[in-house]
């Protein structure tokens, strides 16, 4: 089972490890959590509250928008009004900020010998059409469907194709 | 070093860890030097060791692993690679974590540092997995 504690405790871990201005849900991240979610027999609205705010968030990011800090997109109890499930807050980057990004990237690189990578676009759908219909994916497939026009082709969702699914 | 008054070998072969073992740890973590990898690995045993320990330790080596991890190696500020090793090596030898203080000193440390690497992140992301999978461990 995941409880609630369990997921404060993804919470915590994540929001430790989003240092300015790096932010998005890595791909390693996105699939530690996915795990999670399929290891669970038992879930905690908590948990899949947070677990959808963090796929969605990755979802955004793959699709090349830059969103606010994780304290505010991954923030519990905000349900549907979280940053991540509703997209507030996420935007096209620039070419500056994505300039700037690159650099951070390789300024850490060079320091730590770390390269985390975003989920590709491609890859994440593959992910997420083989997860089980747990009530985080269910809530994430809602989500993906409101979100549709700001995503990645690959990650928007139809209305007919997910009610199947989710029957 | 950081525990030079204090002996930590010693320290591993009493019963216990008492209140004023942790006062004296506590001392000697404030006024001296840097914290080393073998008092990091001392630290670890006893963390991991059966030794009734005063409700102090926690605290203790949470933050004496911290400040080596983060202030007391190079990169100074930084976990890279090398050191998440290192500390995974400590924290977690069998590949679990090896109690419920190595685990909140693993989230200090990541909250502490400018950077983590993804391996450290994913290694306590790890252990929970187990834990929600296995229903043991430190978390359970």
């Amino acid at each position: 089972m995941v409880t609630e504690l369990d997921a404060e405790r993804v919470r915590r871990t994540l929001y430790a490890a989003s240092k300015a201005p790096l932010y998005g849900i890595t791909r390693r991240e996105a699939q530690a959590v996915l795990a999670i979610d399929r290891a669970a027999g038992e879930h905690d609205p908590a948990w899949s509250d947070l677990c959808a705010c963090v796929l969605i968030d990755a979802a955004l990011t793959a699709s090349q928008l830059v969103g606010p800090p994780r304290p505010d997109t991954l923030a519990p109890s905000r349900g549907s009004q979280g940053a991540a499930l509703s997209g507030a807050g996420y935007r096209a980057m620039s070419g500056e900020e994505q300039a700037i990004l690159d650099l951070e990237r390789q300024r850490v690189a060079i320091i730590t010998g770390d390269t985390p990578e975003a989920f590709d676009a491609a890859a994440l759908a593959d992910a997420l059409a083989g997860h089980p219909a747990t009530p985080a994916w269910l809530a994430l497939q809602s989500a993906l469907r409101e979100l549709s026009p700001m995503l990645h082709p690959r990650l928007q969702v139809r209305r007919a194709a997910s009610s199947v699914r989710a029957a | 070093m950081a525990f030079d008054a204090v002996s930590l070998d010693a320290l591993s072969r009493q019963s216990k860890i008492s209140a004023l073992d942790v006062v004296r740890l506590r001392d000697a973590l404030t006024h001296d030097g840097p914290v080393t990898f073998g008092e990091a690995l001392a630290l670890a045993a006893i963390e991991g060791s059966r030794l009734d320990k005063h409700h102090g330790w926690k605290d203790l080596y949470i933050d004496a692993m911290v400040a080596h991890a983060v202030s007391d190696t190079a990169p100074e500020g930084y976990v890279d690679s090398a050191k998440a090793e290192r500390l995974l090596a400590l924290a977690a030898p069998s590949g679990r974590v090896v109690s419920h203080a190595t685990f909140e000193m693993l989230c200090a440390v990541a909250a502490k540092a400018r950077w983590v690497p993804e391996r450290l992140t994913c290694a306590i992301l790890d252990e929970i997995l187990c834990a929600v999978a296995c229903g043991d461990g430190a978390l359970r």
